[in-house]
């Protein structure tokens, strides 16, 4: 009975607690901007926290957010955001999003770039988004 | 009781004529040098008599709505050459002419596969491009500023998210919200303006 616990204990443990879907990015040139979208699901029941994201294509990578100011749309960086437990942070364009800044590189249409994803609880996560003119 | 019947058909023919458009507002007389992605020299909106014209503001250092801008007017042009609509321009103007010359924008262009047959990009001196925002009631200012890790300082502006549909006679007819526009109803629009 014993073993069982340990084993299921070493399941959970071991089992992904957050999933990345729909990653994708921007073209753009070299030296340019862009910005990264996707979902993150937290499959786990404690809130998550994303921390931090990098990737060796950019200069720098931030978290920002899109905001409406009565006509006008702006920009703001935000230090990390929270993942509800069991639920869905989704990064969209006008909304939350992954600033790429001064590209190393042109991205063009269908090419793969990985970023990694850190967060509080469930550490490190690479994934790889794909460019699109959208 | 027939004196109401009319005034009723009366205010159904009318409102049955009724322009789809909400606007009417003449673009002026004057005449702004500014110059294309390509590097010519264009009198804006002079240059773009005789067809109707999408107009937008963008800066290309922008990640995430004017980018949304650019890609839906791809969008209303490719739908409206895809329905045979010739007669048409599409016009994205940069409020960042500072970092915005015209290699810049031919750059924008090309990673987007713009397809720049009917579609220009246009830059100028700071003083005309001012002018043209006033003008246009386009709001631009310097806001989030980013230290990058080399040391370069970059800016992004608050901006305003305003398209403008143009008919042949430089009027505007109608705006919209350049990052969230329907594109088969401005395509629609177009129609109507050819």
């Amino acid at each position: 009975m014993n073993y069982l616990i340990i084993i299921l204990a070493l399941i959970n443990f071991t089992a992904p607690q957050i999933k990345i879907e729909n990653a994708w990015l921007r073209t753009a040139n070299k030296g340019m901007n862009t910005a990264l979208y996707i979902d993150v699901n937290n499959l786990s029941s404690k809130d998550d926290e994303l921390t931090d994201v990098s990737s060796n294509i950019a200069n720098t990578v931030q978290i920002h957010e899109t905001f409406k100011q009565g006509d006008n749309m702006g920009m703001r960086r935000v230090k990390s955001v929270t993942i509800k437990g069991n639920g869905t942070f989704h990064f969209a364009p006008g909304s939350f999003h992954v600033m790429v800044i001064k590209l190393k590189e042109d991205l063009k249409e269908g090419d793969k770039k990985q970023f990694i994803l850190t967060f509080r609880h469930a550490g490190k996560i690479k994934v790889n988004a794909v460019v699109k003119k959208d | 009781m027939k004196s109401l019947l009319i005034i009723i058909v009366s205010v159904l023919i009318i409102s049955g004529c009724k322009s789809r458009f909400d606007k009417s507002e003449a673009l002026g007389k004057r005449n702004f040098t500014l110059i294309s992605q390509d590097s010519v020299i264009v009198n804006f909106p002079g240059d773009f008599n005789g067809k109707p014209m999408l107009l937008g503001f963008i800066f290309t250092n922008c990640p995430d709505v004017c980018p949304m801008t650019s890609h839906n007017f791809q969008l209303v042009q490719e739908e409206a050459k895809s329905q045979g609509i010739k007669n048409v321009n599409f016009v994205l103007i940069t409020f960042d002419p500072a970092r915005d010359r015209p290699w810049v924008l031919n750059e924008y262009a090309s990673v987007r596969d713009i397809n720049k047959s009917n579609f220009k990009l246009l830059t100028g001196n700071q003083e005309d491009i001012y002018a043209l925002m006033k003008k246009m009631q386009v709001v631009a200012v310097p806001g989030d500023t980013t230290k990058t890790s080399d040391g370069d300082c970059i800016y992004f502006f608050t901006h305003s998210d305003r398209a403008f549909l143009i008919d042949k006679e430089n009027k505007i007819r109608r705006e919209f919200r350049g990052s969230k526009l329907d594109v088969a109803d401005v395509v629609d629009d177009i129609r109507s303006l050819e």
